[in-house]
């Protein structure tokens, strides 16, 4: 009796006992001409919708759980690290800057996103898009990157998935020309509560490696280097990434990818046994640079990175392996992530 | 908390068989919640652009769920799998406010197909878990499910995201399927 009792009783879920209060400061509704932003630590990994915005600058500089941007028109839009989806739906001559694990679109025209998606972006029934790579830093990015689950590694920037296909030659969408800057698209904020973040838009100093991602390649030379998780593969990630652009303006990373192997797509990949105690230390970070010459490049940066060090780095023996090596990585992380 | 362990838990009939079919719009959470059901992973999700089906066995139960693609171009498409459909869950973004109307409408439009005629109907309000989520009874209300006379219904709200209410979701829809069949 007692126990039929409590099982009429309606189930309390943490929902229902949770303070809804504060919900307008998550709501950034119908701005015109206006600067409106979010500091590190205000937003801390709720949602946060946008909506009805004119020409207004938006910037939420913390990590998010997901974002909608509705009916916009003409805005500059800045969103921290995303942990599962960003929806922008029905808007126009936007300008967006995000980091997200997916992107998509719906009855769009005119929207610049410099992107860094976890999966393949979609978009549907929008016209006129550009797309290029996400390109900026400040002090806590790092942590919220983190804290949204995302690795800088994994971006899928430029691989879109199109819904509404045109027959013709006009395609939705296109990519930004890699010669242009963040900045000239979305301006950063002005003001001394700005200061401490040390925000740059700049490409040298993106926390995001700059890939060059589907635009046309200007070489057919390839390399592929993977970096273990020995504890110091992400920083030996960026610094290779760092002194091969310094070195060889002419060299690109083309994509780049973060993702666990076991030991047998170990052995498929790289056609060796040497790799798979390696493999088993955790993710791995794929590197697939292009230019001519650029696995004797690679090879000699990699030699100068480990120079006094100990552990294992992967790099390409030769540009005709190469070819076969990046395609073999690169197939099998898409597959891994069901992209 | 995976499908089958529940199941098992609940002692349902032993040679249970069931086709689920997932619905909903895109981005509402229905491959979240598939993967959820199935014990896997949910940290790397992509947007579905066909269909995904996990098949569960064991120990007598089969389990067939079909998440299906939810954009607006794709929707036409859906009618190809109802055929055999045991349970239809139907999975709502509670916070994505702009599209309760359009949600809507796909509902009635299944409603009103021959091939789910009599099926029934577990709504998950999902994610709950944000911010700007709507109540499940301000959803049911929206939707006016308390017309509904021709088949078994439940609206449950959830959080595919924390797992949070997908148990007694699932609860329900055993207990629909025993009875019906």
């Amino acid at each position: 009796m007692h126990l039929e009792e409590t099982a009429d009783e309606p189930k309390v879920y943490s929902w229902d006992k949770r303070d809804k209060s504060n919900v307008e400061d998550f709501i950034i509704d119908g701005k015109k001409g206006e600067t409106v932003s979010r500091l590190p630590g205000s937003v801390n990994g709720e949602q946060i919708v946008i909506q009805n915005c004119q020409d207004s600058n938006i910037y939420i500089f913390d990590h998010i759980a997901t974002v909608s941007v509705d009916d916009c028109i003409n805005c500059n839009i800045f969103l921290g690290p995303i942990k599962s989806s960003v929806f922008i739906r029905d808007c126009k001559q936007c300008r967006v800057a995000v980091a997200c694990q997916q992107y998509r679109t719906r009855d769009c025209f005119q929207v610049d996103s410099f992107l860094l998606c976890g999966t393949q972006p979609i978009i549907e029934s929008s016209s006129r898009m550009k797309f290029a790579c996400f390109s900026f830093n400040y002090a806590q990015l790092e942590q919220q990157f983190k804290a949204a689950s995302l690795s800088i590694f994994n971006n899928n920037w430029s691989n879109i998935h199109d819904f509404t296909p045109v027959p013709e030659e006009d395609v939705n969408f296109s990519y930004i020309p890699p010669e242009s800057k963040l900045s000239d698209f979305i301006p950063l904020p002005e003001g001394t509560e700005f200061e401490s973040l040390q925000l740059s838009s700049d490409s040298e100093s993106s926390l995001v490696p700059q890939t060059w991602g589907r635009r046309r390649k200007l070489s057919d030379e390839s390399c592929l280097v993977v970096l273990f998780n020995d504890g110091s593969g992400v920083e030996r990630a960026i610094r290779l990434i760092q002194s091969l652009k310094a070195k060889n303006p002419q060299c690109i990373l083309v994509q780049s990818k973060e993702i666990s192997m076991q030991p047998d797509d170990s052995r498929r990949v790289f056609e060796s046994e040497s790799y798979i105690t390696a493999v088993q230390r955790g993710p791995v970070i794929g590197l697939d640079f292009s230019c001519d010459g650029c696995v004797s490049l690679c090879q000699a940066a990699v030699v100068e990175l480990m120079a006094g060090a100990t552990g294992v780095v992967f790099v390409s023996q030769s540009p005709q392996m190469a070819e076969k090596q990046v395609e073999a990585f690169f197939n099998f992380a898409d597959m891994q992530m069901g992209i | 908390m995976g499908l089958l362990s529940l199941l098992r838990k609940l002692r349902s009939n032993p040679d249970l068989e069931l086709r689920i079919l997932l619905l909903g719009l895109d981005n509402a959470g229905k491959t979240t919640l598939l993967k959820v059901l199935a014990s896997e992973d949910i940290t790397h999700i992509t947007p579905t652009q066909g269909f995904n089906i996990k098949s569960v066995q064991s120990k007598g139960f089969k389990l067939n769920v079909w998440d299906i693609g939810g954009q607006r171009r794709i929707r036409p498409y859906w009618k190809n799998y109802f055929e055999n459909t045991d349970i239809l869950i139907y999975v709502i973004d509670s916070a994505d406010r702009k599209r309760f109307e359009e949600t809507g409408e796909e509902l009635t439009e299944l409603f009103d197909e021959e091939k789910l005629a009599g099926v029934p109907v577990l709504v998950f309000a999902n994610k709950q878990d944000l911010m700007n989520a709507a109540k499940s009874s301000e959803i049911a209300e929206g939707l006016n499910l308390n017309s509904i006379r021709d088949r078994a219904w439940q609206i449950q709200p959830c959080s595919a995201m924390t797992g949070e209410g997908v148990k007694e979701g699932i609860e329900w829809m055993t207990q629909a399927c025993n009875k019906k069949k």
